[in-house]
């Protein structure tokens, strides 16, 4: 088990490095000059840019730039952000808990949409129910999560005065985010779920539990659902990936800190610490979520669990 | 919707000799509705749509830093109603006969937020501050100019003194950005720090600034030193103020509508009639002072060297229809070089020359440009085509109206090749010259604004970035803008932007589109004003029973 989780950690490691290096070489291949890009608003002096240039190290080689930037991530230090000029790890720090906290119930949101629809729309296979649910999903993946947020924002906030529509306290600012960013993945989970139902619903041991008498709700919520779960994980941990990195639409509509909204605007001024700071984070926690997911299935699923002992 | 563009000539600065005279705006917009007798107390939230760089008004370029900072820091002087020069922190000023040193008589009896007594040392500190490099000031060090050195003999006292004749000097003091900061505070802690929680002296004090989110401003119990322009003295009405981060509009409004905010900024135009028509919300627009968004013509480029070309191309520009169809009443037109609420604008540019596509062809045609086979120009196998560059495409619908000036230019046979950048690649092109038009507007406190844009030290090259697009070296009108930037004497100093906003206009160096405007909507709150620059100030403010 503990030989599973150092491999799958091994292996994250030269990944991490190609990401620094295509990160670091795309933002300067890319055209324009961030010191002028950050004058733009203004007309300055030559002592002016020089002196940015030196203070952010950009009079130096790239390959020595580089080299700076990887052994000072190594102790998580991602330098200065050229905009507000301060360490891009503590800006990173005040905003990437909001992002978090915003993904995580975003994915629950589509887990638990996802497995109840997608449950009951297999129970009742090819019933209205089930093509109700089915026609549901397909609109809801079809619309754009920031034109579900305002809808939400017009009913829950502006009409029904239920929920606050913007802001980052306290719980009652996350529901409307979660939801909107939750459904937008939910539809996907749904279809998996009835497709893994289905099929766990069609084998031996189902019709055995019939046999022994038991009601349909207590074979598909007690036996079929366990078996059936295992690419739902999987599903849902990708998904938790990218909803940290679709939390940017979320986050404007909303008006929610995070590392999204952050990482948008530094790109436009072309703050390439910050660029190179969050796109790293997101690296790291993708890389960490999907060996979670492996891992989890050894406890979902004793197969596996006695296949990597074995 | 209040809109006030009264210009009235102003007279001398202080008791003294020479002055900066001027004409301005007045733009005290109440709201419009009905006021009643201001009472103590509440609270605000402003909803902005861009998030804040940095608070430390020395180092920090942006406009949306600019509308926090004007409620949390004074100047030494200010523009009243009548765009008159009157004192703020500095109850005189005199300018020695050479016009290179100023004498600033100071209050005594005002503190900043830490306690930190404000007087001569402050003011120096201040200013040298903006030009030491280390700083690296982004935007304030442009505006203080030959700024060459400041004493403080004595508590009251500080004595300027710049390099050259510098006439803008005064005005440009009123600026947010070249507002005040606390000595102490400010050395006391690292510079990114303080510019995230800076320390002034004005109205409201930065109780917290959480990064993307908001701004939070309490209201400062000890201030007793609002300048003459304000409608009252001692402490700001309102307690607390938020400045939140919204980006998105309907969001915006549809928080305003509900009570959520008291106060939005950038009213989409599609909105605006929607807001003036609500019984319940205010809508009000300010333009802005300095330069109106204009197309400006590479002079290094031909045919763009040619004025009769760019007369041309400017009369086959149906300016009016483009301007009303995209921002529906809620921006005015402009004409020249300048924006109205400048001083020393010059309304005899207005409707200097006129929309005629078939005089522009003609015009064309006379100059030697046949139409092609493909209906494009072309002369000596020359096709008549322009590389335009738009690098702020997404604000205020500039991407919309580069197509509308697209297909206005093919009706007279021009081709033009747009290019839609965000600000990344811009600079490069711009620096390197690369490009036949390329768009700008620009906002400034004083018609000096038009030296940055047409003086030859302006030109943008590589490592020195300007604002010079037009690339205009020529020795008569560099002369008159090196003068009018020296000349101390007020009335020859219009005479002299007259001369200039002629030349640009007659030669058409740049075609003026539209007056950039600072709209905001509020709900339940009223003494709103703007200062001279065109930023909302809060002092007034209190909520309408």
């Amino acid at each position: 088990m503990g030989f599973v989780i150092l491999k799958r950690i091994l292996i994250g490691i030269p990944t991490l490095i190609g990401v620094t290096i295509i990160l670091f070489l795309t933002l300067r291949v890319l055209p324009g000059d961030p010191v002028s890009v950050m004058l733009a608003g203004a007309p300055s002096t030559p002592e002016v840019v020089a002196q940015l240039r030196l203070d952010f190290g950009l009079d130096r080689p790239v390959l020595a730039q580089y080299w700076d930037f990887f052994t000072r991530a190594l102790r998580l230090d991602f330098g200065e952000s050229y905009a507000t000029r301060r360490p891009v790890s503590t800006m990173i720090g005040e905003q990437v808990l909001p992002t978090l906290q915003l993904a995580v119930a975003a994915a629950a949101v589509s887990a638990l949409v996802g497995i109840v629809l997608g449950s009951i729309s297999a129970m009742y296979r090819n019933r209205w129910v089930d093509s109700l649910i089915r026609v549901v999903s397909l609109i809801n993946l079809s619309m754009p999560s920031f034109w579900v947020g305002l809808m939400l924002i017009i009913l829950f906030s502006f009409t029904l005065r239920l929920l606050p529509a913007t802001g980052n306290a306290g719980l009652a600012s996350l529901v409307l985010p979660a939801v909107t960013l939750g459904l937008s993945a939910a539809g996907t989970v749904t279809r998996l779920v009835r497709n893994s139902v289905l099929e766990v619903l069609g084998e031996n041991f189902v019709t055995a539990l019939y046999a022994k008498g038991l009601p349909r709700r207590t074979v598909v919520a007690k036996h079929v659902l366990r078996n059936a779960i295992i690419p739902t994980v999987t599903i849902v941990g990708l998904q938790l990936g990218a909803l940290i990195a679709g939390a940017v639409i979320v986050e404007a509509v909303f008006a929610r800190r995070g590392i999204g909204q952050m990482l948008v605007q530094a790109i436009a001024g072309q703050d390439f610490p910050v660029v190179q700071g969050v796109v790293l984070v997101i690296a790291v926690i993708y890389i960490a979520i999907n060996i979670v997911v492996d891992v989890s299935y050894a406890y979902i699923d004793p197969r596996v669990r006695d296949a990597v002992q074995a | 919707m209040t809109r006030h563009r009264k210009r009235l000539k102003l007279g001398i600065l202080g008791a003294v000799t020479a002055a900066v005279a001027l004409t301005a705006c007045s733009p005290s917009g109440d709201g419009g509705g009905e006021t009643t007798e201001a009472t103590q107390g509440g609270e605000a939230v402003f909803a902005i749509d861009t998030p804040i760089i940095g608070l430390d008004p020395n180092v920090t370029p942006a406009a949306q830093d600019a509308r926090v900072m004007r409620q949390v820091f004074d100047n030494l002087v200010a523009f009243d109603a009548n765009g008159e020069l009157i004192p703020w922190l500095a109850t005189g000023w005199e300018l020695s006969d050479d016009g290179l040193e100023y004498t600033f008589t100071l209050r005594d009896d005002v503190t900043f937020h830490d306690d930190t007594p404000f007087n001569g040392e402050a003011v120096c500190f201040n200013l040298d501050r903006i030009k030491d490099p280390v700083t690296a000031s982004m935007y304030a060090a442009s505006l203080i100019g030959p700024y060459a050195s400041c004493v403080a003999p004595d508590e009251t006292t500080a004595i300027v003194r710049v390099a050259e004749p510098f006439a803008p000097f005064m005005a440009t003091l009123t600026s947010p950005f070249l507002s005040l900061v606390s000595p102490t505070a400010a050395a006391a802690v690292d510079a990114a720090d303080f510019n995230l929680k800076p320390v002034g002296s004005g109205p409201y004090v930065i109780e917290s600034y959480t990064p993307q989110d908001r701004v939070e401003l309490v209201a400062n119990e000890n201030y007793n030193w609002a300048p003459g322009s304000a409608n009252h003295q001692g402490r700001a009405y309102l307690d607390r103020i938020t400045f939140q981060i919204v980006p998105d509009a309907t969001v915006r409004l549809g928080s305003l509508r509900s009570g959520g905010f008291q106060a939005v900024g950038n009213v989409p135009e599609t909105e605006a009639q929607g807001v003036e028509q609500d019984p319940g919300l205010e809508f009000v627009a300010q333009s802005q002072s300095g330069a109106p968004f204009q197309y400006h013509f590479n002079s290094e480029h031909p045919p763009f060297d040619d004025p009769t070309v760019r007369a041309a191309l400017r009369q086959g520009f149906d300016i009016e229809s483009a301007v009303s169809a995209l921002y529906l009443g809620v921006y005015e037109r402009a004409w020249g070089p300048l924006s109205p609420t400048t001083y020393d604008y010059d309304e005899n540019r207005v409707s200097a020359f006129d929309f005629d596509p078939e005089a522009a062809a003609a015009a064309l045609e006379g100059a030697g440009w046949e139409l092609g086979a493909d209906g494009i120009r072309e002369k000596a196998g020359q096709k008549l085509s322009a590389r335009m560059l738009e690098l702020t495409p997404n604000r205020e619908k500039r991407q919309d109206l580069a197509e509308f000036f697209k297909a206005n230019m093919k009706d007279i046979g021009v081709d033009i090749q747009l290019e839609f950048k965000q600000s990344a690649g811009l600079l490069q092109a711009g620096q390197e010259g690369d490009y036949d038009i390329l768009t700008l507007s620009l906002v400034n406190v004083d018609p000096n604004v038009l030296y940055s844009l047409y003086a030859p030290e302006q030109i943008p090259v590589p490592e020195s970035p300007g604002f010079n697009y037009t690339r205009v070296a020529e020795p008569e009108l560099s002369s008159l803008l090196l003068r009018a930037q020296q000349e101390l004497d007020p009335a020859t100093r219009t005479a002299l932007h007259e001369e200039i906003q002629a030349d640009i206009v007659e030669n058409a160096r740049s075609i003026a589109v539209y007056v950039p405007t600072y709209t905001m909507a509020t709900n339940g709150i009223q003494g709103l004003r703007f200062d001279a620059e065109g930023y909302p100030v809060w002092y007034d403010v209190s909520i309408a029973n």
